[in-house]
């Protein structure tokens, strides 16, 4: 295909621009890990601002590692983010299938109700309430269950519903299919790009989620990642006036910084994958015929 | 007979709605009834149904305190600034993220630009601090290096705006760019090859078939974030603030957090987060008409 | 697609036997081995301020739960609170019905949680154990126990807190080098400040020393840095109450904290004070005395001790500034007095009895004498708690107790059990590890002789107004110590405070509470 000369400026000029935009996302992040690999006495001397740091210490790491809680965690976290996002994604496909239908009677009610539920919340009491009585305290299910549906998402994949064309499903019924064959046949094999795209989202929710476990679970064996790794930054001596003495090993930066570059690589390494499924051209050949 | 037919006909789509329907039914209108905590004295012992009604106590709290107006203006000003300036960019680095040819390249920038979005604040401040404070900070080392003045970015008020607009928009601009993306890769890839052959240039492209694609996912975000006009960032204001920005960054959800949840009188809190749902909906309504009167395109 | 739903499907049914195998296994029963007549109670612990964070073995691993339950017959669950949302957690489990039957914290008569609970009958008085078990009515003095104390009852125990650790401490090297002799007043104090800031005391040429620095905290305006202000009598962005002739004194409003603002600003103005003050925040406020940015700060007796504890310097002053001398100054006089800090809370850490304790009489005695127990230095337990295993954590020597080293790792945990501790001078003695450098408890000696200033807010039961008045008066100090407000606009401040932001009803309902307590006439 020949390319026009405006076209290869546009490519260039484009090019450059996101480069500058990586780097400027990039730079505070790599500086971050940079710091999770500088000996505290280092940092200590030249407070920070090396991007290389002259000397690598992969202390932090290790004892992040060695923690006996962390690989629980971290197995804990996996669990929930494949159970979780698994059961967000079935739920939300075939609940925001029949509201995409524009003809279902009671359709705008339906979705005002819901959408009605992103902005009134009855609070904590309750919902604290609601899980005890359902027995879920110190399971999983507690922290997957009430987020089991997150209307943001519902929306999202309802609209993109509808934005398929109709003479696809209108095809597929007069060939005698189910509702049910529809959706697994025809809508969502067009719908990856908004698949995948949720499943990021309820994933990365999942393994960065913290509060419902903070509140539900109690038993240091279930805590997931996020929960433990909390706990290791969090100032324990939040007043000055309490311990005096030095038990509490105080997390140096190097450790908070080793922390969070550990909670992010699931995360770097989630989203090439996710991006597989962006191709284009998913509508071709579909209508032809 | 009519309906009866029709319910024949959609009873597969009902039946697909069961499980959303108990979910929503049990976890979010089943708590609901929290919300009357917002009128009530509540005592752990009588418990939310049966502690003695406090009527509009714990509103008059929140709307007669001297600083409500502040908390108010600061709320609605910092909210619709970050919608206005955070948007826009968003989608055009997905325009502009669609346009790029590399696989590979494309996911490096792509990731690369969302990863701060895993950042919490309480690290983004240590980036900030790095750069932006009026002794140590970079910028200002330049600045005096110029022979200038430093600046209080972060403690003073002219300033501490725009940095919180700023600091978010580079937060979360790759995050927010992925959902937009997603619908560009959805638009049919016929329509932009026939407008080459026709001779139309990047920018019609651009105007006439990315943007009216992805219309849709644009008016969605819009709507539901009118929804959420009355949070203004709660967490990244709590740890960037300071007393002397207190002028122009106290917003409601800061106030509350020192008069009602630090303070574990939690009553004001949940007459505060019923006030802000209640114009947080009713925006919500009033937008969504709005989309479907000039764009067709709406939540319902 | 369909595959992919069945595989759903698959998942979630596995999903659903891991999280039912991962269920707590049924607790166990009370040991049968047991001698028959001693009752065992299940309780539930609460640490709502826990002083360590390190990760807890549970219940099993934990073997001062099983030394408790053998000894005491209590079978005590730690509740561990999250190091974010304590509050939020505790509220909805008390919400919830699941209250637990101990809870540790900082929960004075000034804190709202505190007297919620009480008005709520959440916590019990403990009056009528402290018959029963006298050595806790000992702990604290009468007027101790009024940080404790509603409507006449007391409502938790409590250890007495440490003496004063706070005073300030300076760059010896800088005065030295400059020919300055260490201040002694706060005209002194300003001179100095000024001095370190612009005749360069670390020789290096640059612009980049200063008197003093900061940080801000979200409900202060300025920490580190009482043993300033306190010679004033008046803290910058706090009220600090207290009584003179017989009436009862905003230290937010008075003359002295004018003078403190004044005196601040002109530091201010002077550049003599870092400009990152307002926007440090506890990482940096180290970085920057540890690299020799400041040459006077506030700091706890334990500042030059290389130890990881929150005040303690010592390790980064050695990585980033060896030849630093750094060396405490007594009490700064002022217009109020020679004060070197304002009077801690003498209340240390608090415990309360909630209404489940209490429903089973038995259950509750069985828990106060626990803590009596706990919190006499003379018992086995107080040494088992607070020392740990002898041979283990702490060893004899010369007749004398010795913690062995800095826990390891997987024992920190033990730090769950350590807040019991009584702060005597043996228990300073004994607690240093044997890498402590000797004159630390003289350090400690010196900082609990410096003058303190007493308070009184601290024990009053807060004004629902209190919190917007406070973030007031924080705003307005800001803005006079910077200079952006004059203070030819003193009065106005202080009249928009006792009108609209309510301070002549706060004042008035704390004149009335010290009245009570018997402290005004």
């Amino acid at each position: 295909m020949i390319i026009s000369r405006g076209e290869r400026v546009f490519q260039w000029v484009n090019v450059a621009f996101l480069v500058l935009v990586a780097v400027v996302a990039l730079f505070p992040v790599l500086y971050l890990v940079s710091m999770s690999l500088t000996p505290l006495e280092v940092l200590y001397k030249y407070g920070g601002f090396r991007v290389i740091p002259p000397q690598v210490t992969l202390e932090a790491y290790k004892q992040i590692l060695s923690t006996p809680l962390i690989p629980r965690a971290f197995m804990n976290s996996v669990i929930i983010t494949a159970v979780g996002t698994t059961i967000n994604l079935a739920l939300t496909i075939i609940t925001a299938y029949p509201l995409s239908k524009r003809r279902l009677p009671g359709r705008s009610v339906l979705t005002l109700l819901v959408t009605f539920t992103m902005m009134f919340s009855g609070g904590l009491i309750p919902s604290y309430l609601l899980v005890k009585n359902l027995g879920l305290r110190d399971t999983y299910w507690a922290v997957i269950l009430p987020g089991a549906i997150a209307t943001y998402n519902l929306l999202v994949m309802k609209g993109f519903f509808e934005s398929l064309p109709e003479e696809l499903n209108e095809a597929a019924r007069i060939d005698g299919a189910s509702e049910w064959r529809v959706l697994t046949s025809v809508t969502l094999p067009l719908s990856k790009p908004v698949i995948a795209t949720l499943g990021l989202f309820y994933g990365v929710g999942h393994w960065n989620g913290f509060f419902d476990a903070m509140m539900y679970i109690s038993d240091s064996r279930l805590l997931p990642l996020q929960v433990v790794l909390r706990n290791i930054l969090m100032d324990a001596m939040r007043n000055t006036e309490v311990t005096p003495d030095a038990i509490q090993v105080m997390p140096g930066e190097t450790l908070k910084m080793a922390t969070v570059v550990i909670a992010l690589i699931p995360v770097l390494l989630a989203y090439p994958w996710v991006q597989k499924h962006f191709t284009k051209g998913v509508l071709i050949g579909s209508i032809k015929g | 007979m009519g309906i009866g037919l029709n319910l024949r006909k959609y009873a597969p789509l009902y039946i697909m709605l069961i499980p959303g329907i108990v979910y929503y039914l049990l976890f979010r209108y089943g708590p609901m009834y929290g919300l009357i905590i917002a009128f009530k004295n509540f005592n752990v012992f009588d418990g939310i149904l049966g502690s003695p009604w406090a009527g509009w106590t714990h509103f008059e709290a929140l709307f007669k305190n001297p600083q409500f107006t502040r908390i108010l203006t600061n709320t609605v000003v910092i909210s619709l600034l970050k919608l206005v300036c955070g948007m826009p960019p968003a989608i055009i680095l997905a325009l502009m993220l669609n346009e790029l040819r590399g696989q590979w390249f494309k996911r490096i920038v792509q990731t690369a630009s969302y990863l701060p979005h895993f950042l919490s604040w309480v690290m983004i401040y240590g980036i900030l601090f790095a750069f932006l404070s009026p002794g140590t900070g970079l910028i200002n080392q330049w600045i005096k290096g110029f022979g200038g003045d430093a600046i209080g970015f972060m403690s003073d008020k002219h300033w501490f705006v725009p940095v919180l607009v700023l600091s978010e928009i580079w937060k979360d601009v790759g995050w927010g760019a992925v959902l937009y993306l997603a619908g560009l890769a959805g638009i049919n890839p016929e329509l932009y090859e026939a407008a080459t052959v026709d001779g139309a240039g990047k920018w019609k492209q651009t105007w006439h078939i990315s943007l009216p694609g992805i219309l849709p996912v644009i008016m969605l975000v819009l709507i539901l974030r009118m929804g959420s006009v009355l949070n203004a960032g709660f967490e990244q204001i709590y740890i960037l603030y300071n007393p002397n920005v207190y002028a122009v960054s106290d917003i409601i959800d800061t106030w509350v957090f020192r008069n009602g949840i630090e303070q574990m009188k939690f009553p004001i809190a949940t007459a505060a987060g019923l006030f802000k749902s209640v114009i947080g909906f009713a925006l919500v309504l009033i937008s969504n008409k709005l989309a479907r009167k000039y764009t067709e395109s709406g939540l319902w | 697609m369909k595959r992919i739903l069945a595989a759903a499907l698959a998942l979630i049914m596995i999903a659903t036997v891991l999280a039912a195998c991962s269920k707590k296994p049924e607790e166990k029963a009370v040991d049968p081995a047991k001698p028959a007549e001693k009752k065992v109670y299940k309780i539930n612990y609460w640490q709502h301020a826990p002083w360590t964070r390190a990760a807890y073995p549970g219940k099993d691993q934990d073997w001062m739960v099983k030394y408790i339950l053998e000894k005491y017959g209590l079978d005590i669950n730690l509740q561990i609170a999250p190091a974010d949302g304590a509050d939020a957690k505790l509220n909805a489990m008390i919400a919830g019905g699941d209250i637990p039957d101990l809870i540790q914290g900082y929960f004075t008569v000034a804190s709202t949680a505190f007297t919620q609970w009480v008005q709520q009958g959440v916590i019990m008085p403990v009056d009528p154990y402290l018959k029963e078990f006298p050595k806790l009515n000992t702990l604290l003095n009468e007027r101790q126990w009024q940080y404790l104390s509603m409507d006449g009852k007391k409502w938790g125990v409590a250890p007495y807190s440490d003496k004063n650790f706070d005073t300030i401490w300076i760059r010896q090297d800088w005065l030295d080098k400059l020919n300055l002799k260490a201040p002694t007043t706060t005209e002194e104090l300003a001179k100095v400040a000024l001095a370190f800031a612009t005749q360069d005391p670390d020789g290096n040429g640059k612009p980049d020393t200063y008197g003093l620095t900061s940080h801000t905290n979200t409900n202060v305006l300025m920490s580190r840095v009482d043993s300033f202000f306190a010679p004033f009598g008046a803290m910058p962005g706090s009220n600090q109450m207290y009584i003179e002739n017989n009436q009862v004194v905003f230290s937010a409003l008075s003359d002295n904290m004018k003078n403190a603002l004044t005196w601040m600003n002109g530091l201010v103005k002077a550049k003599a004070i870092d400009p990152d003050w307002m926007t440090n925040k506890n990482e940096n406020w180290r970085q920057s005395v540890a690299q020799g940015r400041v040459g006077m700060v506030t700091g706890q007796f334990q500042f030059t001790r290389e130890s990881a504890c929150s005040d303690c310097l010592g390790m980064e002053i050695k990585a980033a500034n060896p030849n630093a001398k750094w060396v405490m100054l007594p009490a700064i006089k002022g217009s109020k007095g020679a004060y070197s800090a304002w009077e801690k809370t003498p209340v240390g850490n608090t415990f309360h009895l909630t209404r489940k304790a209490t429903d089973d009489p038995e259950k509750a005695k069985a828990i106060m004498k626990f803590l009596q127990d706990a919190l006499d230095d003379k018992t086995e337990l107080y040494d088992m708690l607070v020392w740990g295993k002898p041979g283990e954590q702490i060893e004899m020597k010369d007749g004398k107790k010795w913690a062995r080293m800095v826990l390891p790792p997987e024992q920190q945990w033990l730090g769950y059990w350590r807040n019991w501790r009584l702060g005597t001078d043996e228990y300073w003695q004994v607690s240093w590890r044997k890498e402590t450098p000797a004159d630390l408890l003289d350090k400690y000696k010196f900082t609990a002789a410096q003058p303190v200033i007493t308070r009184y807010e601290n024990m009053l039961k807060p004004h629902d107004a209190t919190a917007d008045m406070l973030s007031y008066m924080r705003e307005m100090h800001a803005k006079f110590a910077l200079g952006e407000e004059p203070m030819s606009n003193w009065d106005k401040y202080v009249q928009t405070v006792m009108t609209k932001y309510r301070g002549k009803e706060i004042m008035d309902d704390a004149t009335a509470q010290l009245k009570k307590l018997g402290l005004i006439k």
